[in-house]
């Protein structure tokens, strides 16, 4: 038997009052890569996202997660380990009124892992992610916006999970920063062998990372496969327009 | 109108002040020539003030915000920055804006239409309702909105986030201002859509020939419809010149590391994605309470030698290209 | 804390509020000490005009009016404070399940709460009281159920927009137990707003109180409240006028003191919340 797909979606439908996000949406994630999904508003991709991690109920269709049948709103305990979110503003994902070290215990909570147990781990995770241990003492506004980042991505690779899913992980970063942040999941997932999964309007960032690629539109996966054939041979006239949209200037020289 | 001298933004200076702390000298000596019928990119990542810069020439700085020195050269007429009157006088005639989220510029409660009519009263006060109904359409229709007479009489939140900018554009051609001041007017658009809006810009541009000032942090935007560039970092500009020769050769080590930076949609890439490495630039911005007496990028700089940190460089041309201006002293 | 107190007694109005609070929480708990038996008669020295001796002078049946003031003041504070405390209860529960059910849960309680607060309060809680009889512990739930929707309607709509906010989110998608996320992270980010709607109400328990035994409906003699003695001090209008005059000084200074307090506190909470009504 084959290695089962880290993510399996069958026939997925999502319908929304007077709407439908997500129009049976199928798509297989293989292990171990990195895997983008790319669309504009109203594509749907972050239904999708949604609905992969069990926050959003599909009206049909069914999600596996390393061939595990997705609960949906349901037991996320199991699912825990499976899968974890990094989402657009990590500042966010954390509790506003709980001290970093607090918001961090509360994976030991979660796994039933003991509080010693879990800050040795800590430590390691925190390393490598170049986080200081004063940290955890801080409440989220008093830390900068990348240390919350980092925080939010040791939260989540604490549970060691299986699939790490990033939504919009550039979004509102400057170019001088964006580097750090996908230096860091490219570490991430050589260290772990985690599959990434990526949700982003980013073409250029995510024709660099991906292994593979879904292009998204209107509920529906307009084209998929292989990061380099999308990008460089797209075969829908969807994807066509949305590389030729992409602001290009001239190449620059390498410098230095 | 093509012999018109260009407009100019000479020194520049505004401090933010806040109680108990040192002001933030958030620009300093900032100086910009848009020439006419051109447009210039001021282009910097967040906290480097090229948002200040938009707000201090439309005299809209928030309330602890200090104009310390400036004048803008308009035509004949040269207006003091710190007067806030005379800024006043021209912002809405000589100058138009488009802000990032075109809400900004939008009344929930008014239609479309009273939008522009409001605009045609202060332009053309001899028009009649009529007239003004007329170019109203016609602007609308110009800037790519179709069916423009009922789109009159819808209200703000009816409409797209795309439509709402392209009203905005409308107004600003309704306006005729000599310069368009266009603050990331496309960022939270989808790429589709950018495309569109900054094809536009540049028809209205053409259409009654004015300047545009483009402030952005995407580079690729720059490249792509810019004339010129200037290269704002901390609340210097550390570069000026034309787009082409600027990311062709940066004659600053700043502007060399951004464009580096920058992932653009034909960039080289590793034989396997998961050997992809990303460029950055180490270090943080520098505080703006307490500024060192050297040049502003020296502690980022992978150029940095001694005489850097010796004294504050200003922004003077090449010795070869006249036209283009750096801070860096390793340039000239 | 203490800049929280010190942003309050700047507040516009926030001062007098404080000091027009303190001064009924003077009167509730500390006069008593001082004053004579609420309940002692001396029928000869009924009706006696305020003098030294009774500041506010006597009632009916010649018991001193400062000492029966006091103690209806207490149990006028003291039945709002639980009414506010069972409705506020209430309405978090109903409110959070409300909002992180499912629909049909939702519709269930926002229904109920539409239709309680359909009825105008004092209609509500005279109906109840007529159906179930008067008395204190009667009157107490009737009240609590008539301003319960507001508690949990204000709850149901802080939870649903915490509920998508990604720090929920990433706590349910951890796997903690819903009662740790209500609890932890749920509950401290709703209960400012709530506070606040539960001091902006207490003068309307207290006046709803008042008017309830008023009508002899709620306290019963010879239990004190400040409907009650408004009540006595009314039937005998004609006779005297003045023992009439410091239930109601007392009724005005709590409700507006109240409100004062209530606005300014508001304000520091929840600045956003001031233009509305």
């Amino acid at each position: 038997m084959p290695d089962p797909l880290a993510i399996e979606v069958a026939g997925v439908t999502v319908d929304f009052t007077g709407m439908r996000a997500l129009d049976g949406v199928s798509l297989a994630v293989p292990t171990a890569g990195c895997f983008g999904i790319v669309g504009e508003s109203g594509s749907g991709k972050s239904t999708l996202l949604r609905t992969i991690l069990g926050l959003q109920g599909p009206t049909r269709g069914e999600v596996r997660i390393e061939g595990v049948l997705q609960p949906h709103r349901r037991d996320f305990r199991a699912q825990a380990r499976l899968v974890q979110p990094i989402f657009q503003d990590p500042a966010l994902s954390l509790s506003p009124r709980r001290r970093v070290g607090q918001s961090l215990d509360e994976v030991g909570e979660a796994l039933g892992e003991p509080r010693d147990a879990l800050r040795a781990r800590l430590g390691g995770v925190f390393e490598r992610l170049g986080l200081q241990m004063p940290v955890l003492d801080r409440y989220p506004h008093q830390i900068s916006g990348g240390q919350a980042r980092r925080v939010a991505i040791a939260r989540a690779l604490l549970f060691q999970p299986r699939v790490l899913i990033a939504d919009e992980p550039t979004a509102g970063l400057d170019v001088s920063v964006q580097g750090d942040l996908l230096n860091l999941l490219q570490e991430i997932r050589a260290a772990t062998g985690v599959t990434l999964l990526i949700v982003s309007h980013n073409l250029a960032v995510i024709r660099l990372i991906a292994d593979r690629v879904a292009v998204m539109q209107g509920g529906h996966i307009v084209e998929e496969g292989d990061s380099r054939s999308v990008f460089d041979a797209p075969r829908s006239d969807y994807t066509r327009t949305l590389i030729a949209s992409w602001p290009r200037g001239q190449p620059v020289e390498a410098t230095g | 109108m093509t012999d018109s001298p260009p407009i100019a933004l000479q020194g520049l200076s505004v401090d933010f002040l806040s109680a108990g702390e040192p002001p933030a000298r958030a620009l300093r000596d900032v100086s910009l020539t848009i020439p006419p019928r051109s447009i210039v990119g001021l282009v910097g990542e967040s906290g480097s003030g090229k948002s200040t810069v938009a707000m201090a020439m439309m005299g809209l700085l928030a309330p602890n915000a200090r104009v310390g020195a400036g004048r803008i050269d308009v035509g004949a007429r040269r207006i003091d920055c710190t007067d806030g009157a005379a800024l006043a006088g021209l912002r809405g005639r000589d100058f138009a804006m488009v802000f990032q989220d075109p809400s900004a510029s939008l009344n929930p409660t008014f239609t479309i239409g009273a939008h522009l009519h409001e605009v045609l009263r202060t332009r053309s006060p001899g028009a009649t309702r009529a007239e003004r109904q007329e170019r109203a359409i016609e602007a609308l229709r110009t800037v790519g909105i179709d069916r423009p007479d009922a789109r009159m009489r819808n209200h703000p939140h009816e409409l797209s986030g795309g439509m709402r900018q392209r009203v905005v554009i409308a107004m600003a051609l309704l306006a005729r201002p000599r310069l368009l001041i266009a603050d990331e007017p496309t960022t939270a658009l989808d790429v589709t859509v950018e495309a569109q809006v900054m094809a536009e810009i540049v028809a209205l541009r053409d259409q009654i020939g004015c300047s545009i000032l483009l402030i952005t942090h995407s580079l690729g935007l720059v490249a792509r419809y810019c004339d010129h560039v200037s290269v704002i970092y901390a609340g210097e500009v550390l570069e000026y010149g034309p787009v082409a020769e600027v990311v062709r050769a940066p004659a600053h080590p700043y502007s060399a590391d951004i464009f580096a930076c920058d992932i653009e949609i034909d960039a080289p890439r590793a034989p396997a994605a998961a050997d992809q490495r990303f460029r950055i630039i180490p270090g943080n911005l520098p505080s703006l309470r307490d500024l060192p007496a050297a040049c502003i990028y020296a502690p980022r700089c992978r150029k940095a030698v001694p005489a850097c940190m010796a004294g504050h460089p200003a922004l003077l041309p090449l010795t070869d290209e006249p036209e283009r201006e750096t801070r860096c002293i390793l340039a000239r | 804390m203490r800049g929280f107190a010190g942003r309050i007694w700047r507040e516009r109005g926030g001062r007098t509020g404080v000091l027009l609070v303190a001064l009924v929480l003077f009167i509730a708990l500390i006069l008593p000490f001082a004053t004579p038996d609420p309940n002692k008669i001396d029928v000869p020295a009924r009706f006696l005009p305020p003098s030294l001796h009774h500041p506010l002078g006597t009632d009916n049946l010649g018991r001193d009016l400062l000492a029966r003031v006091t103690v209806g003041t207490r149990s006028a504070l003291w039945i709002a404070c639980v009414v506010i405390a069972l409705s506020m209860a209430g309405g978090l529960a109903l409110g959070v399940i409300a909002a992180l059910s499912g629909r049909l849960v939702d519709r269930l309680v926002t229904g109920f709460c539409d239709i309680v607060s359909a009825f105008p309060s004092y209609i509500l809680v005279f109906s109840l009281v007529a159906l179930y009889g008067a008395g204190l512990g009667k009157l107490v739930v009737a009240i609590a159920l008539a301003f319960l929707p507001q508690f949990a309607r204000i709850t149901r709509s802080q939870a649903l927009t915490l509920r998508h906010r990604p720090f929920i989110e990433s706590a349910r998608l951890m796997g903690l137990p819903a009662t740790t996320i209500i609890r932890r992270h749920v509950l401290p980010n709703i209960v400012g707003p709530v506070i606040v709607l539960a001091s902006m109400n207490i003068p309307s328990v207290i006046t709803t109180e008042a008017a309830m035994s008023f009508i002899g409906l709620g306290v019963q003699p010879p239990q004190t409240s400040l409907g009650t003695l408004i009540r006595d001090g009314y039937v005998f209008l004609d006779q005297s006028w003045w023992p009439i005059i410091g239930a109601v000084a007392v009724l005005a200074i709590a409700t507006l003191g109240c409100t004062l307090l209530g606005e300014a506190l508001r304000d520091v909470v929840d600045p956003k919340l001031r233009r509305e009504p």
